[in-house]
């Protein structure tokens, strides 16, 4: 029974689908899907909203002063009959237990760990703190784009034929700073739901109206918008079967890991790829909600990296979260707003294997503000090596302005 | 709807409004070179006049709205719109009285709709029955319970009293501004006040902004929005929403807290010295003792904010001592410890003089070391007044913009906001922007300049210079007719009044303008959102635009009707254009409504259908 509806229901939308491939006007003979896209290389941005506690997350375990900052929340040293303590790295640094699924790709030298790295501007608003990395110039607010727009502005392969708003995908519900600016990209808050209301049928008559226009204001936006829909559409009426007996976790995190997974396969261009995951604001009960918040996290990129196969050699996932966390535990089981934290970048072609940053350490004096991780590496040097290294970008100075990195981490070949 | 339907869904909402709508901002868009249609010539229709004046100086016609302006004359309907005063606005303050967080200020609303975590679920009681036995004075949880209950206190929470959560307050402002934008016929004065409130933009969810943002909009955007510029310009620069949104009431002279310490090191002694006195009187126990000391403490609080912050040890805000708080000690690289640029700098860059207004970093400084001391007094935590503190100014000798400015005291501010004012970047700059709102994305420079002339004459008369425009060729130029894209809340608002809605500016329209891109009162970014349309054209809050069209059009969105099929007997795709457009549209626009018809009779289902997709034309985003 369930097989045979399951069977129905996708012949169906299988038969919808070719419909509206015939049904093509001729405006929109195009290509995204038909245009053999080279191998192209790609950047996944995961954004931890609410400010990650990094130090349980890559735990310093070899740093006495963090057993002693925090007395019940600290991650045991690595020990194998403990189940809850750190999962060892290098033998000063181990991972939270609920990242297990990360361990194999770290032995496979294909996950990098930046430590005490982040946005150097002092602010311990999560509004601002985000907003600085997002727009790429901390410590200037009134910055009009975010820096993965400036990207996809300068680093313009102009013989590309193909959509342009399909080149930065965003999966949310509201478009992340990060991606405002001039150059057309897209957000959906999920493929499936990237559809006008009365589906094909409303939207051919759209086409009509948006793709003869003589209007220059607000029509381009309205073809690319339908085009992208389209394209979208006929990713959407398919079902994704994800590859190497990938199973995507549950939630929302995963299920966004999946569709990136999905538009990536589809050969339709992307470049930039954009989702993030909350609840990282741990003030109170962080242990349980930390465990569950990491593992979410890390089976859906770990899944997202066996999904992604080979095609791994293409792609480089980045992590980032507003700021770190107190070192020094709180009143109320949890931690409060901090300065540094760690990044994960992951990729086929990261040197991986090596927890990457100076490590400042965690004695008071060597504290930020003698309460936080002091900053070693600010977070525009981790992405500016991703981008210029793997994405091939040539001129950062228009990406993040006023920036010049002291130094190169050499997280990536070449 | 059923009241508790409301709050469950007005509570899902908010979780997805503030956590989605927060962190994010205006929206990508495309760069676009304009590009004129060739005309026959190159004036205006008197029909096109008179939308070309419902769509700029307001959000568009509602039926009966064009035959009005008709009747009236253009240049009538013109004059009375920048004399808001003289249109009776009953109808809509009507439709007002039921959000009652209107009426109330600061104070109330922070103890009628507390801060979750001040709400009592439970904790007080578990606090009143606790076995003092049992109590372990260690525990933290203890401590944060007993602060809590404090600051509750201190409020007067009562817990028969709470209506709601502070987003309720976030809703009812939103719907006041839609609602006033749909029904009220001071079309221009709604207008004027959305431009000055992104002008002088201010984030709800800043601090405890979401309970100061009420009053900043009713009491010092609202009646200063066709005035006097400089009067509205000096009541947000003591309006301790904008005080606190660009954190000038931290701003402490660098040299201050040496003073300060001082003081305190003076007020010790003297709490000491009476101690002792009253000690040798051999009159007191150590209660009382404890009284004599403490009020004087008190008393000072209540004037002194930079005492309040550090002697209360629960409050939400830093304390604006940079010893004490790292924050602001960071900030001004070390130099300056204790000042705090980011209201000196927006004041310049966005308020008055324009980025490119001829201010260097030089003077950001010494503006804010003028504006030190402009602070707030806070009452009950989470509302404030303004208040001058001379113990945080700096009343050293600043020079501004060439100017030495000595005073002294709060005139010093008050000294720079009169320079800034009587600059001519000012005047061009607010100029630039009041032609660039009604005119052209690309303000014709020639009426820049006259604006500029009228607000130098007029000390910054905003009707004046709105007459100016109104009254100039170029507004009714051909060329910019139509040329303008509307703002996701133009778009909604005159989609509203199009359809002769039938609306509570309910969650669903608050929810599309957060979709759009443009959630009210949630602009974090000091620059307001935008009037051009590169800030508002893009691929997702199209779609968002043409499912708003649809939606509403279809009777899909909750407490709201469209009345204009029920109105209006439409007999053919000409008179549904004439009803939703009123104007010219483009052939393909026309043969996409033939298309959806396919040759059938305009039933009434299919007439909402077309007038779905006409609210969704390239015609209906332009105005």
């Amino acid at each position: 029974m369930i097989t045979r509806r399951f069977f129905l229901k996708s012949g169906a939308l299988a038969i919808a689908g070719l419909g509206a491939s015939l049904a093509i006007p001729s405006f929109l003979e195009q290509t995204a899907l038909a245009a053999n896209q080279n191998s192209k290389k790609i950047m996944i941005v995961i954004f931890q909203r609410g400010a990650a506690d990094g130090l349980n997350i890559v735990v310093p375990f070899g740093d006495a002063a963090y057993y002693k900052a925090r007395p019940t929340l600290a991650i045991a040293k690595p020990s194998p009959s403990d189940e809850q303590s750190a999962i060892d790295l290098d033998g000063f640094f181990g991972l939270h237990p609920a990242l297990k699924p990360f361990k194999p790709i770290y032995e496979a030298k294909e996950l990098a760990i930046i430590h005490a790295a982040g946005s150097p501007d002092s602010t311990r608003s999560h509004f601002d703190a985000q907003d600085y990395m997002e727009i790429g110039t901390p410590g200037i607010k009134t910055t009009a784009d975010g820096w993965l727009n400036r990207y996809l502005q300068v680093h313009k392969d102009v013989n590309k034929d193909q959509l342009a708003a399909l080149r930065g995908i965003a999966i949310g519900n509201k478009q992340p700073r990060v991606l405002a600016g001039t150059t057309p990209s897209l957000t959906v808050a999920s493929l499936n739901s990237f559809e006008v209301r009365g589906g094909t049928k409303t939207s051919s008559a759209f086409e009509t109206m948006y793709g003869k226009s003589l209007d220059d204001i607000i029509a381009p936006a309205g073809v690319e918008a339908l085009e992208a829909m389209r394209t979208i559409r006929k990713i959407r009426s398919s079902i994704y079967l994800p590859s190497n007996n990938a199973i995507y976790p549950n939630g929302q995190f995963g299920n966004s890991l999946k569709q990136i997974a999905q538009l990536i396969k589809a050969n339709i261009g992307l470049e930039i790829a954009f989702t993030d995951i909350g609840g990282w604001d741990t003030h109170t009960g962080q242990k349980p909600r930390l465990n569950q918040l990491l593992k979410e996290f890390s089976s859906g990129l770990a899944v997202l990296y066996q999904d992604l196969g080979n095609k791994m050699q293409e792609v480089v996932i980045v992590t980032m979260s507003e700021f770190g966390r107190t070192v020094r535990e709180n009143g109320t089981a949890g931690t409060d707003h901090g300065h540094a934290n760690c990044m994960f970048v992951m990729g086929g072609g990261v040197k991986g294997g090596q927890v990457y940053g100076k490590w400042p350490g965690l004695e008071r004096e060597q504290l930020y503000e003698a309460r936080d991780l002091a900053l070693t590496t600010d977070f525009r040097t981790v992405y500016s090596e991703v981008i210029s290294k793997h994405c091939g970008a040539k001129d950062l100075t228009k990406i993040f302005p006023n920036f010049q990195a002291k130094t190169s981490l050499s997280i990536l070949d070449t | 709807m059923n009241k508790y339907f409301y709050n469950q869904l007005s509570k899902v909402f908010l979780v997805i409004l503030i956590a989605t709508a927060l962190i994010t901002n205006p929206l990508p868009s495309y760069s676009i070179e304009k590009k004129s249609f060739s005309n026959h010539n190159n004036s205006l229709s008197q029909d096109e006049k008179i939308l070309h004046v419902l769509n700029r100086l307001g959000y568009g016609a509602r039926p009966g709205d064009v035959e009005k302006v008709r009747r009236l004359g253009i240049e009538k309907y013109i004059e009375l719109q920048l004399n808001p005063e003289k249109i009776d606005d009953q109808a809509v303050e009507a439709r007002l009285k039921s959000l009652n967080t209107l009426s109330m200020d600061s104070q109330e609303l922070a103890r009628v709709y507390p801060q979750p975590k001040l709400v009592n679920d439970g904790k007080k009681a578990k606090l009143d029955n606790l076995d003092p036995n049992s109590i372990d004075k260690n525990d933290k949880k203890l401590e944060k319970l007993e602060k809590l209950e404090k600051k509750r206190d201190r409020l007067g929470i009562n817990e028969d009293e709470i209506m709601g959560r502070p987003g309720e307050i976030l809703i009812q402002l939103s719907q006041q501004q839609i609602l006033r934008s749909v029904y009220s016929d001071r079309q221009l004065y709604e207008v004027m006040v959305d431009f000055w409130t992104n002008h002088f933009n201010v984030f709800w969810a800043k601090q405890f902004n979401k309970y100061l943002l009420t009053e900043y909009i009713q009491d010092t955007i609202r009646p200063n929005a066709m005035g006097n510029f400089g009067e509205l310009l000096k009541a947000t620069a003591h309006s301790p929403a904008m005080l606190v949104y660009l954190d000038n009431w931290l701003s402490v002279d660098p040299n201050a807290s040496q003073k300060l310490q001082e003081q305190r090191q003076q007020l010790k002694e003297r709490i000491q010295e009476l101690r002792e006195r009253r000690a040798s009187q051999g009159a007191l126990n150590n209660k009382s003792k404890r009284q004599v000391a403490e009020p004087r403490l008190g008393n000072r609080r209540n004037q002194n904010p930079m005492l309040n912050s550090n002697n209360l040890p629960n409050t939400q805000m830093p304390s604006p001592l940079p010893e004490e708080n790292p924050k602001i000690a960071n900030q001004g690289k070390n130099k300056n410890r204790g000042l705090n640029e980011n209201y000196a700098r927006e004041l310049m860059e966005l308020h008055t003089l324009g980025v490119d207004g001829g201010y260097t970093q030089k003077d950001v400084t010494e503006v804010a070391r003028c504006l030190t001391g402009w602070t707030i007094k806070r009452k009950g935590d989470e509302s404030a007044e303004f208040s001058f503190n001379e113990r945080m100014h700096d009343n050293g000798e600043k020079t501004v913009l060439g100017q030495k400015i000595s005073v002294g005291g709060q005139q010093d501010g008050e000294k720079v906001l009169d320079l800034l004012l009587k600059h001519p970047s000012t005047a061009r700059f607010i100029a630039t922007k009041l032609t660039r709102r009604f005119v052209s994305d690309n303000p014709p420079k020639a009426l820049v300049e006259k604006v500029a002339a009228s607000f130098t004459k007029t000390g910054g008369d905003i009707k004046s210079m709105l007459r100016i425009i109104f009254t100039s060729s170029e507004f009714f130029d051909k060329e910019n007719y139509q040329n303008k894209v509307k703002s996701p809340l133009g778009l909604v608002v005159s989609a509203l009044r199009t359809v002769d809605a039938e609306t509570n500016a309910g969650l669903q329209i608050i929810g599309a303008l957060n979709k759009m891109g443009q959630p009210l009162f949630l602009c974090q970014p000091p620059t307001g959102y935008g009037d051009t349309a590169d800030k508002w054209v893009n691929t997702a809050s199209l779609v968002e635009r043409l499912n708003f069209g649809i939606a509403l059009s279809e009777g899909k969105i909750i407490g709201t009707t469209s009345n204009i099929l029920r109105n209006n007997s439409v007999n053919s795709v000409d008179q549904l254009i004439e009803l939703v457009i009123r104007g010219k549209v483009e052939d393909p626009t026309r043969r996409a409504l033939e298309q959806e018809l396919n040759g059938q009779s305009l039933t009434s289902d299919k007439s909402s259908k077309l007038m779905g997709l006409l609210l969704g034309s390239p015609e209906f985003q332009k105005m």
